[in-house]
């Protein structure tokens, strides 16, 4: 816990804290890339990354391969501001904790996932009014700009909702 | 008393898993998932990790099929319940050989269609639940959303 201790003083004292989220199973370079260039030219802000095995080299982020998952609390929750790829586990995890987050969803187009699912399930949510998304670089360079004034969603219990439990409970229980 | 084995691959499948448990409540429950810090968040309950596999990895998915075959024996739990993905179709082919009765809640990212794994998983699950109302039809249900 030592060096934890050493890098959250070095990290997040001296600026507000940016942690980016892009999952476990595949690089997000595009989201990366954004992202390395954006805080080159900020004092005020700066980075830490989960990057999931990119082999980029990020020259002004602090990237980690892979952060065990109490590790990625810490940061998650000690963060000013998260920036993500549209996983559920990024989104659920910002509503239960009441983050500022923004998402950019990844794309087939750019062989960043199988599908689309990020892009429809980020529409979804952003229809339902729980969810910031920026669906390109001109969009997240706006939120970047602009982060005093990202609004964070009003925050969700740590539980499903009633009626599934429910219908969960009964079946297992019969 | 029953035992019910739940599992689910890591991150948005792992978080909708631990938002349905508490309708695990008065029951034994074993997890299991791909990452080994998950350990720590369920360390009041028996955890076993697999290999992360999905489409991409053909091998992996050969070692978790076997991986999960010496845990569903060894465990031989009444209910299986997953939130996808490969980990739990895999899981819940293999319980109709223990006689377990088996339930898949497909993720809520899942708005357009049923996932892959979902619509493989189809025809062996008992319960087949969707969070997304639009996407029943005679087998799979809604039945609520784990939000």
């Amino acid at each position: 816990m030592g060096a934890f201790n050493k890098s959250e003083d070095t990290i997040f004292r001296k600026s507000s804290v940016i942690f980016v989220v892009t999952g476990t199973q595949e690089p997000f370079d595009r989201l990366l890339l954004i992202l390395d260039k954006w805080v080159s030219n900020q004092d005020q802000y700066s980075i830490i990354a989960q990057t999931a095995r990119s082999e980029m080299d990020f020259k002004h982020m602090t990237c980690f391969d892979y952060l065990e998952p109490d590790v990625f609390n810490k940061y998650f929750i000690n963060a000013d501001v998260i920036i993500g790829h549209a996983g559920m586990g990024t989104i659920i995890k910002g509503l239960e904790n009441e983050k500022k987050l923004v998402v950019f969803p990844r794309l087939v187009k750019y062989n960043e996932h199988r599908n689309d699912h990020q892009y429809h399930t980020a529409k979804g949510f952003e229809k339902l009014g729980m969810l910031n998304v920026a669906y390109n670089e001109n969009e997240l360079l706006k939120y970047l700009d602009n982060l005093q004034s990202i609004t964070e969603k009003e925050r969700i219990d740590k539980k499903a909702e009633q009626k599934l439990l429910d219908a969960l409970y009964i079946f297992i229980n019969k | 008393m029953k035992k019910i084995l739940a599992i689910s691959s890591s991150g948005g499948h792992w978080t909708q898993m631990r938002r349905i448990a508490p309708s695990f409540s008065g029951n034994e429950v074993v997890y299991v998932s791909t990452l080994k810090g998950y350990a720590k968040e369920v360390s009041t309950y028996k955890y076993y990790q697999v290999k992360d596999a999905s489409a991409w990895s053909k091998l992996n998915l050969i070692i978790l099929f076997f991986q999960l075959v010496k845990i569903l024996f060894k465990e031989r739990p009444d209910v299986v319940i997953s939130t996808g993905a490969a980990p739990g179709l895999f899981a819940i082919i293999i319980s109709r050989f223990i006689g377990a009765r088996t339930i898949w809640v497909d993720s809520i990212a899942n708005y357009e269609q049923i996932s892959l794994s979902g619509r493989l998983v189809k025809y062996f699950t008992h319960l087949h639940l969707t969070q997304w109302e639009h996407l029943t039809n005679q087998k799979t249900q809604f039945s609520g959303k784990v939000l």
